[in-house]
């Protein structure tokens, strides 16, 4: 079976949104790390990564949202995880990966965060 | 040597120092004489010449004014003779003395017979520079001097005289002058070559206590000093004899004392490096292999490898703080007590936590050790270890192509309290599959300094050797580590001991374990029980579900619909199972041989609910991987290694056997159901 995570990237006022949908396994977390990362590098103020459409995320991806915070960190560019499933958000609690990452309910709230710790966006 | 020198010395024709200094003086007082005489010779002679020629013309004026009255007289020639003969009596040296009248002829002269003839000078005079007017005339030629002055009364020249002087009275009264300046020379010479002599006896008489005095420092003895009371620069000589003989005593004694130390040292470091192998152990398809070069001072580097019960391989590398005997003896004693206790430990960290009770009692202030105890299972590969805040164990994977590095905590045995270290040793462990090589290693290879500007070699440095080097073999990284440290040291002295230690297993994959190895509790509910055969293992899974699997990647959507209402957290704990044996459990191009069974939750079996996974790949055990300290940045940044620990964490329990001719089998079990999963808050 083939394993399929697309990826759309959107860039508005400095922040830089990467929505996937599909699965997060250790086929498709190599590309995901890539675009989050490229995106990380043309975004100014903050980037979103949206994962509202990821029932699963493997280990790798758990990895890649830990590289991906810590190089924003960085980077000074703030990094939010929106929209995590239930059954992610209980992977990162079980696996304490929860202070180690900025997550939002979704896409608008992320938003919000971001205005709320960068005045000038 | 001291004989032949003594020949050459008997041999050497000596030039005596009085005589050198006599010659010289007279040679001296010689030269002074003839330039002095010489050049005085030259000046009497002018200053004799015109005196004598101002004089004649004044004679001659003289007798031309008696002869100016004689002249007019009848016959002049009687009144003249008498003061012409006169003149030659009192002066011999006078030629001739004439006087003539306006014709020329001679009216005045000594002999009688020449009155009244012509009077005629000699035709090659020729008129000298001095002492003459314009009408007194001065001539002269090699024989004589001649002056002729008129003779006038009033406005009438009456006649001449003629006055003429022998040029050899010059050259007498210059050789009576000479010879009076010869005596006194000689009297000189005579005395100076006296004086040198006297003087140069007088201070050369400290030089035969100078030779006797270097004769003996010659002859070794630098213990009877010089006594010269000699004020002269002799005397500062032999004063400087005598220090340079004590300085050559304070050397030798020195250089005894040197080569004393140098022969103490060099049995300090034979000793030293007799208690390390010098050849690899070999326990089961692991070997260990060692290598140790010392600085130039000995230092306190100590490795040693060995074999333990159980088919186990036991490394021990330290590093004692401090260089020289000092260092050395910690090390020798570290060595005995690491003999002494090493089997009774199985723990490495209890074995450190032993180490440093029995040191403590013993250090000086300011000496500690750091040590790295590792504990090879050779059956599965299991690496147990504990570090006393020594340098990072370092694992080449060739099959993932990275070099991890592990870092432990833990102090330095011998520094702080006993509970202090207690607290802080942990034993860790990893899992040394076929191709991986381990490297344990003291700070002398990281920090080998570069010659042309102290930059460290570095830990990268000792990675990329062993990427590089890791298909040729443990020996050959060893090998090429010595000798690029030596070479970015620019020297093959280091500035600290150099030890290396590699680990690391010549079998193939395909070679069969030896025995199990089980990392939980075989009674617990959920076990595999009396699994040890592929017949038991049928048995077994004979009323479960089984997926084959046959190629990677496996999909997660496989692993759920085979799992059907199955726990989510056990299909990913499977799904990460599976990525890690597809990553870390075969050596490409190798394909998989991956089984796995399930039974149902519904099924009245002991093993209801649980999965069991078999592979054939190299042994993997969940304890074999350090749980990641999300507290370090460079873990997040790594952002790998979540695989076993997400299983340890998302299971209840975890039944991991190798078992020969079967495989690994991992038994996973999961987690009572949580009523709460859903409403995890963020």
């Amino acid at each position: 079976m083939s394993n399929v995570l697309s990826m759309t990237v959107d860039a508005s006022n400095g922040i830089v949104t990467v929505t996937a949908v599909g699965i997060l396994d250790a086929v498709t977390s190599a590309d995901f790390r890539d675009e989050c990362l490229k995106s990380l590098a043309t975004a100014d103020t903050g980037l979103i990564i949206d994962v509202e459409g990821v029932p699963f995320v493997a280990s790798s991806g758990l990895g890649t949202f830990l590289l991906v915070t810590e190089t924003g960190k960085r980077k000074q560019c703030p990094v939010v995880i929106s929209g995590a499933a239930a059954p992610v958000r209980e992977v990162l609690a079980m696996m304490n990966l929860v202070p180690f990452l900025n997550l939002q309910p979704d896409t608008a709230a992320a938003n919000s965060f971001l205005k709320s710790v960068i005045p000038t966006v | 040597m001291s004989e032949t020198k003594t020949r050459q010395l008997q041999r050497r024709r000596i030039v005596s120092m009085r005589l050198v200094f006599s010659l010289t003086a007279a040679a001296l007082v010689m030269a002074s004489v003839i330039g002095v005489g010489s050049v005085a010779e030259r000046y009497l002679r002018r200053a004799l010449t015109t005196e004598v020629q101002t004089r004649l013309m004044l004679e001659a004026q003289h007798l031309a004014n008696l002869g100016s009255d004689a002249l007019l007289d009848d016959f002049p020639e009687l009144l003249l003779m008498p003061v012409v003969q006169q003149m030659q009596d009192d002066r011999p040296e006078l030629a001739f003395v004439v006087l003539t009248d306006h014709e020329g002829l001679v009216q005045g002269h000594a002999d009688s017979r020449r009155h009244g003839t012509q009077f005629e000078l000699p035709k090659d005079l020729v008129p000298e520079t001095s002492g003459a007017g314009q009408s007194n005339i001065l001539q002269g030629d090699s024989e004589l001097i001649v002056a002729s002055v008129p003779i006038i009364r009033g406005e009438d020249e009456l006649g001449v005289v003629h006055v003429g002087l022998w040029r050899s009275y010059l050259d007498d009264v210059v050789a009576r002058s000479r010879r009076a300046l010869v005596g006194v020379s000689a009297v000189m010479m005579v005395l100076a070559v006296t004086i040198a002599s006297i003087l140069m006896h007088v201070l050369l008489r400290p030089v035969t206590a100078l030779r006797a005095g270097l004769e003996r420092v010659g002859r070794g003895d630098l213990d009877t000093p010089m006594h010269l009371s000699d004020r002269t620069e002799l005397g500062l000589l032999a004063d400087t004899v005598n220090d340079m003989a004590s300085q050559i005593r304070d050397s030798q004694q020195a250089m005894i004392e040197k080569e004393r130390l140098d022969h103490e040292m060099d049995l300090a470091r034979r000793i030293q490096a007799s208690l390390m192998p010098d050849t690899g152990v070999k326990v089961g398809r692991f070997s260990g292999l060692g290598l140790f070069e010392s600085a130039a001072e000995v230092g306190g580097d100590y490795f040693d490898v060995f074999e333990l019960p159980e088919h186990q391989l036991g490394v021990f590398v330290a590093d004692v703080a401090g260089k020289g005997l000092g260092g050395c003896l910690v090390t020798s004693m570290l060595a005995a007590l690491v003999r002494t206790n090493r089997r009774e430990f199985t723990s490495p960290r209890e074995l450190l936590v032993r180490l440093d009770r029995d040191l403590a009692g013993f250090l000086e202030p300011g000496i500690f050790v750091t040590a790295f105890y590792g504990i090879l299972d050779s059956r599965s590969g299991r690496f147990t270890f504990a570090s006393a805040a020594h340098c990072p164990l370092l694992l080449a994977r060739p099959s993932i192509g990275v070099v991890e590095e592990f870092t432990t905590e833990g102090v330095p045995l011998g520094i702080l309290p006993h509970d202090v270290l207690e607290a802080s040793l942990v034993d860790h462990s990893a899992l040394l599959a076929d191709g991986d090589l381990a490297l344990i290693y003291t700070d002398g290879l990281t920090e080998a300094p570069r010659a042309s500007d102290g930059e460290q070699y570095g830990v990268d440095r000792v990675k990329t050797v062993m990427r590089n080097g890791i298909s040729r073999g443990s020996t050959e990284v060893l090998e090429t580590l010595r000798r690029e440290v030596s070479e970015w040291e620019g020297s093959d002295a280091h500035a600290d001991d150099l030890t290396l230690l590699a680990l690391c297993s010549d079998m193939s994959p395909e070679t069969e374990v030896a025995s199990i190895e089980c990392t939980t509790d075989s009674t617990a509910t959920g076990s595999l029980g009396r699994v040890f055969s592929e017949q038991d293992l049928a048995e077994a899974t004979a009323a479960a579900t089984a997926l084959p699997v046959r190629e990677f990647p496996v999909a997660v959507k496989d692993v759920e619909d085979w799992i059907a209402q199955g726990d989510a957290l056990l299909v990913q704990a499977v799904y990460e199972y599976i990525c890690n044996v597809q990553e870390h459990g075969f050596m490409a191009p190798r394909r998989p041989s991956l089984e796995l069974w399930y039974w149902p939750s519904q099924l009245n079996h002991p093993l209801a609910g649980q999965v069991l996974i078999r592979d054939k790949g190299r042994p993997c055990p969940p304890d074999s991987v350090v749980s990641p300290d999300l507290e370090d940045s460079a873990v997040r940044m790594r952002g790998r290694g979540f695989g076993w620990e997400f299983m340890r964490r998302a299971l209840e329990n975890i039944d991991y056997r190798v078992i020969p001719k079967v495989g690994n089998l991992c038994l996973m079990k999961p987690r009572p159901p949580i009523k709460t999963r859903e409403s995890v808050d963020v």
